[in-house]
């Protein structure tokens, strides 16, 4: 079934439909969830809720775009959704002097590499994580993120440059192979 | 001069396409649901991401209140300069900066006009416009050398009804060419987010590079830089441009106060029952909005507050078992009333 057709039989309802598109996208989009949400049963809420809300609106989908981004943004705006009912201040978590330290191990095989990545980056404060997220991951610019989060621009930047800086040093310590 | 973001290149290589193991059970979690509320109208928002229209607002604040201050209806004709002097009213004006204002003067009520420091940055003035009130406005014209005078742009009729687009655009084509012929020059502007945290803004006009030093061991080459300054203390700043083998610094310098502390940060404890330092906690001094996490090698939570008289007994929060011996790590975050951020990595061993 190609990508149109699975999306017109969602909209018309078909379970096996639905299926299919959780299937091809649940993978992907449980990793997008657990990059902003640390606790895994949370993460799968987000990833459940995210999927509910795409097919409750996947009429609204444009078939000219491209499906799983749109299936990404909805899951990043449940997993944003989420973190501000946990949190009252999204953005107030700061850090700095940054040189946390994980314990070298054995991960040198590439298919681990992400895991590890994966790792580094949920032991963000949730302010730096969420912007690191979704301006170098997602792709967001800080324009962007300053609307999505309701933070100014330069919050957005400082943010992300010091999730940066937080992940550099760690990376260094830890030698992995860029 | 764009650096390039090794970090952001490997996180999105690596992460943007991750995947983990879907739990089915999630499924049917899904089908619940959807069949609970099948009869209901669909649900009709999503959060959309808007489109983003990119819109620099790269003048710092300091900047922006200098040219507010500041006006600048260049021209070379007295004529242009008796009619702004006699309407005397709003107008809009966009600032023109060359080396030829610093034989301009006008002055308003609130500000005497010093170009020698607003040379260098003509780049950030570009596409300022503004409104600015002429109130018995002084407008004292002196002299141009003959050279001066003939490089700047003729002034056409409309400028003489003050017509706002066309001054507008003619001051601002005429920007472009005046910026060129400036020499290798670099000026500092900062914004202090925080006591502790400061964007640096370089305003050169042509440098191939500039290179920060933070003066705590910390340097950066870009434009523009963002740096933390996670230690009391006053510090010089310096920014250096490079041109053509040819280069020049410029210098400031910033204080830095933080008041909060953590006094002490075990690495190790032992909650093995025997009444000594069977309880991991830390000592601080003046800090709120605290919150401390403890994590596994995976990445796992094993305990969470925000007390900053926490005490953890080595329990995992989930199971309540005391975890095994070995490597942890624990994330503080917190705030002084300075607002100055405190954060805190460190392992933790547990022993037993």
């Amino acid at each position: 079934m190609n990508e149109e057709t699975l999306v017109k039989e969602c909209v018309s309802g078909s379970a096996k439909a639905q299926q299919q598109l959780f299937d091809a996208f649940a993978p992907k989009m449980l990793a997008v969830a657990m990059r902003y949400i640390r606790d895994k049963e949370r993460a799968e809420d987000v990833l459940q809720d995210g999927f509910i809300k795409v097919f409750k609106n996947i009429h609204n989908f444009k078939l000219d775009g491209s499906l799983e981004g749109w299936v990404r943004r909805i899951m990043v705006n449940t997993a944003l959704d989420q973190l501000r009912k946990d949190k009252k201040h999204l953005t107030d978590l700061e850090l700095d002097d940054v040189s946390f330290e994980l314990k070298q191990s054995n991960h040198t095989e590439a298919q681990l590499q992400a895991d590890y990545l994966m790792t580094l980056v949920k032991a963000l404060p949730d302010g730096y994580r969420t912007v690191f997220n979704l301006f170098a991951i997602e792709g967001y610019s800080h324009n962007e993120i300053a609307d999505m989060l309701d933070i100014t621009e330069s919050t957005s930047k400082s943010q992300y440059s010091r999730a940066r800086s937080v992940l550099r040093d760690t990376l260094e310590k830890l030698k992995i192979e860029r | 001069m764009n650096d390039k973001d090794d970090i952001k290149e490997l996180f999105q290589r690596e992460l943007g396409n991750h995947k983990v193991q879907v739990d089915p059970q999630l499924w049917k979690g899904i089908q619940g649901q959807l069949a609970n509320t099948a009869a209901g109208s669909a649900g009709s928002s999503i959060v959309a991401v808007k489109s983003a229209v990119s819109i620099k607002i790269a003048v710092s604040v300091i900047l922006a209140a200098a040219a507010v201050g500041t006006y600048f209806v260049v021209t070379t004709s007295s004529d242009i300069d008796k009619s702004v002097n006699e309407k005397s009213k709003t107008a809009s004006i966009v600032e023109k900066n060359t080396h030829e204002d610093g034989v301009n003067q006008l002055s308003d009520e609130e500000s005497v006009i010093t170009t020698n420091e607003a040379d260098s940055s003509e780049d950030r003035f570009t596409d300022i416009t503004m409104q600015v009130e002429i109130q018995e406005t002084i407008i004292e014209t002196i002299a141009l050398p003959e050279e001066l005078q003939s490089s700047m742009l003729p002034v056409g009729d409309p400028l003489l009804d003050l017509n706002e687009e066309r001054l507008i655009s003619d001051e601002t084509e005429s920007l472009e060419h005046e910026i060129v012929i400036s020499p290798l020059e670099v000026t500092v502007e900062y914004i202090k987010h925080s006591n502790q945290h400061y964007s640096f803004q370089a305003l050169s006009t042509d440098a191939e590079k500039i290179v920060w030093d933070f003066g705590d061991g910390l340097t950066h080459s870009g434009t523009e830089a963002e740096h933390i300054f996670t230690e009391s203390g006053t510090f010089d700043v310096v920014a250096t441009a490079f041109k053509n083998g040819q280069s020049k610094t410029f210098s400031l310098t910033v204080t830095i106060d933080v008041v909060g502390k953590i006094t002490l940060l075990p690495t190790f404890f032992t909650p093995n029952g025997d009444g000594s330092n069977d309880e991991f906690f830390i000592q601080s001094e003046g800090l709120h909005d605290f919150s401390i996490v403890i994590l596994d090698e995976s990445g796992g939570i094993l305990f969470e507050s925000n007390d900053v008289n926490f005490t953890w007994d080595g329990r995992d929060r989930t199971s309540g078992i005391i975890a095994e011996p070995g490597t942890y790590f624990y994330i503080i975050t917190a705030k002084d009333y300075l607002g100055n951020t405190i954060s805190k990595h460190q392992r933790l061993q547990l022993k037993k």
